[in-house]
């Protein structure tokens, strides 16, 4: 093999003042709270730990069954299981500590006011690097997709914003006509990124039995299916506000990533990709890097909205 | 750090209609994997998510692993398809183990179908335990008893390489055509019930369909009597981070109400579990 000269492409990147090691994270609900994560992944080599969802109460989630394979992706209707904050303070974060990567910890309210109490928990806690916002748990009592109003995301993002000093993210929804009016509402309100997107809204049907097949009878659709819904979103949030982009939607692939930076994120969030492959974040940042050494692009904050028009 | 790795097939054995035993070199798995703990294959790049099987076989010398496994979608299909040589990626071992018995107690694996697999391998572990040279009497006391179910005659697997250790199955068929004539539940009671099985000196190890663990569970808490299960769920992952294959616990509440069979089991106490 010919040794190369070019130095390896820097992967860090810098988000709200805080360096990641590359721009290659887990997302939310799919890599846990670390510890099972640490036993495949180098935590150096990962950007950072995206937590799954923590709510101030336990919550037991939904029944089986949870998830179907489909076309393509997946659909997931996990219910937000998590052993509520108090516990995760102290069982999980005291690891995520120890890791030598970053912990952005990912909450989820039923009202902005659980959102509030939970960021002011998170606000006094050693080992929180940034607090996500996960803005996708529909409010029970309303019957509602709150996190799908701009009005609400505007209130929720303020009042969370007042009540820590932690560099916040906001995750949105796209199950809304207009996701751009949701991540100005968020930008507008102190947000220090944009984290796009959750879930697709979705249902898969057993034509045999008649009968769903998800316990919760819709579910939320993931995966390589719907990467092509998330470079669109993620290239008109980035166009429309000014705080960083972070891509989520099917990265499976380094040069998946690539797409996503070039679109306009600032860095990207693998989750399906790990459950068929517990190394997929290490795997693709070295694919990432590799990508672009053959483009020679010495920087991965060089590829950043490179988009061609 | 841990991570996937290429399996190679070595051979694939037609058993019954549809069911192949095959076997796979791995030196990794095939050194570290226990009875009860199972191996998640990725059949070919169509398939987002992996296929768990129980581990059937393993040989640490070798460097191999089998499985034993009945084609029922597409990803089995592709897996019994395979060609001699070809590769799958292999995650293993993954779960939990059957846990030996308490001293004293003599393990009874009850098997329905290809539920047999992970047995036949815990039985030969717990065939390697006994003492080599102990007093006839009691070695025979500690030798599993291997109760074995099918739907039919012609289904009915033997476990391989099991009576050249003189571990022989009973066998209960639904339709009467091999050995007992009734489920294989039916047979355990049966036994129970003319004293072959004492209840106080046994532990129940059983694997198979969710409504024959139903039916065992409910016959072993009848009986006093204690029992390990080994359950399946549709697995995206396999390791514990997607939350998606979880079953209903009696004794957990709030986070604990549901718990992953990928990682808090696939072995269960059957007391333990709402079927
Ligand atoms: C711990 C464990 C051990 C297992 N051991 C064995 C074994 O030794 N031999 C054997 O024949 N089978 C075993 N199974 C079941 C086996 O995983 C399924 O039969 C297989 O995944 C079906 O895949 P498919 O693509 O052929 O079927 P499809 O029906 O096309 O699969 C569709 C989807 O459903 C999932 N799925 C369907 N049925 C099951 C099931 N019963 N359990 C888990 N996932 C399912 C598949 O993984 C896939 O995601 C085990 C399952 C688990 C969880
Ligand atoms: C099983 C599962 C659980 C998830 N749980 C959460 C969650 O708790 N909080 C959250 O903000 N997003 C959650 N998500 C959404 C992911 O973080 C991500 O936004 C989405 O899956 C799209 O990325 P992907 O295609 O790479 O999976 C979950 C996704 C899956 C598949
Ligand atoms: S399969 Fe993902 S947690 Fe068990």
């Amino acid at each position: 093999m010919p040794k190369t000269t070019a130095p390896a492409p820097d992967l860090q990147v810098s988000i709200a003042g805080v360096t990641f090691a590359t721009p290659i994270w887990t997302a939310s609900g799919t890599a846990g709270t670390g510890e099972e994560i640490e036993q495949w992944c180098d935590p150096e080599k990962l950007g950072a730990m995206v937590t799954k969802s923590v709510s101030l109460k336990p919550r037991s989630g939904h029944p089986y069954p949870r998830t179907v394979e489909t076309a393509g992706g997946m659909l997931n209707c996990i219910g937000l299981q998590n052993k509520g904050i108090e516990a995760f303070i102290t069982d999980e974060l005291p690891r995520l500590q120890r890791m030598p990567t970053r912990a952005v910890i990912n909450i989820v309210g039923e009202s902005i006011e659980e959102y509030v109490q939970l960021a002011r928990r998170l606000n006094d806690v050693d080992g929180v690097d940034c607090l996500e916002l996960n803005l996708s748990c529909p409010n029970v009592a309303r019957g509602i997709d709150q996190g799908s109003d701009p009005m609400w995301v505007s209130q929720c993002v303020h009042d969370v914003r007042s009540a820590t000093r932690l560099p916040l993210f906001v995750k949105t929804t796209p199950n809304t006509n207009d996701i751009v009016s949701l991540a100005r509402a968020a930008a507008d309100n102190g947000a220090d990124a944009i984290s796009a997107i959750n879930t697709l809204v979705g249902m898969a049907i057993n034509h045999n039995t008649f009968k769903p097949r998800l316990s919760n009878i819709t579910g939320g659709l993931s995966g390589p299916a719907i990467k092509p819904v998330a470079l669109a979103a993620v290239y008109k949030i980035a166009r429309a506000v000014k705080i960083p982009v972070i891509g989520i939607g099917g990265i499976m692939t380094g040069t998946d990533a690539a797409e996503f930076l070039i679109a306009g994120a600032s860095a990207v969030q693998v989750g399906t990709a790990l459950f068929r492959n517990p190394t997929a974040p290490i795997q693709i940042a070295g694919e990432l890097a590799l990508y672009l050494r053959a483009k020679g692009i010495p920087r991965v904050s060089d590829l950043v909205g490179r988009l061609a028009v | 750090m841990n991570h996937s790795r290429p399996a190679a097939l070595l051979w694939t054995r037609q058993v019954a209609r549809d069911a192949f035993h095959q076997r796979f070199a791995e030196p990794y798995i095939a050194r570290h994997a226990r009875a009860g703990q199972f191996v998640h294959l990725l059949p070919g790049t169509r398939h987002l998510f992996r296929r768990a099987l129980s581990v059937y076989a393993t040989d640490a010398k070798a460097g191999t692993f089998d499985v034993l496994h009945q084609v029922l979608g597409e990803g089995t299909r592709c897996l019994s398809q395979l060609k001699k040589g070809q590769t799958v990626d292999a995650l293993g071992p993954l779960g939990n183990q059957f846990p030996v018995p308490d001293s004293g107690r003599r393990a009874v694996l009850v098997g329905g179908g290809l539920g047999m697999a992970p047995l036949r391998l815990f039985a030969l572990e717990l065939n390697q335990k006994l003492p080599k040279r102990s007093p006839r009497k009691n070695a025979l006391e500690r030798t599993p008893i291997l109760l074995l179910g099918a739907r039919t005659g012609s289904l009915a697997i033997a476990p391989f390489e099991l009576s050249g250790i003189g571990i022989r199955a009973s066998w209960a068929s639904d339709d009467g055509s091999r050995g007992f004539h009734g489920t294989v539940v039916a047979l355990l009671a049966d036994q129970i019930a003319d004293g072959r099985i004492l209840p106080e000196q046994s532990v129940v190890y059983g694997c198979g369909p969710e409504p024959m663990m139903a039916a065992l569970a409910n016959l072993c808490a009848q009986h006093q009597l204690p029992c390990w299960v080994s359950l399946e769920r549709s697995m995206p992952c396999g390791y514990g981070v997607c939350m998606g294959c979880v079953i209903r616990s009696k004794t957990g509440t709030g986070y604990e109400t549901f718990r992953r069979v990928c990682r808090d089991g696939p072995v269960f106490d059957s007391a333990q579990i709402v079927f």
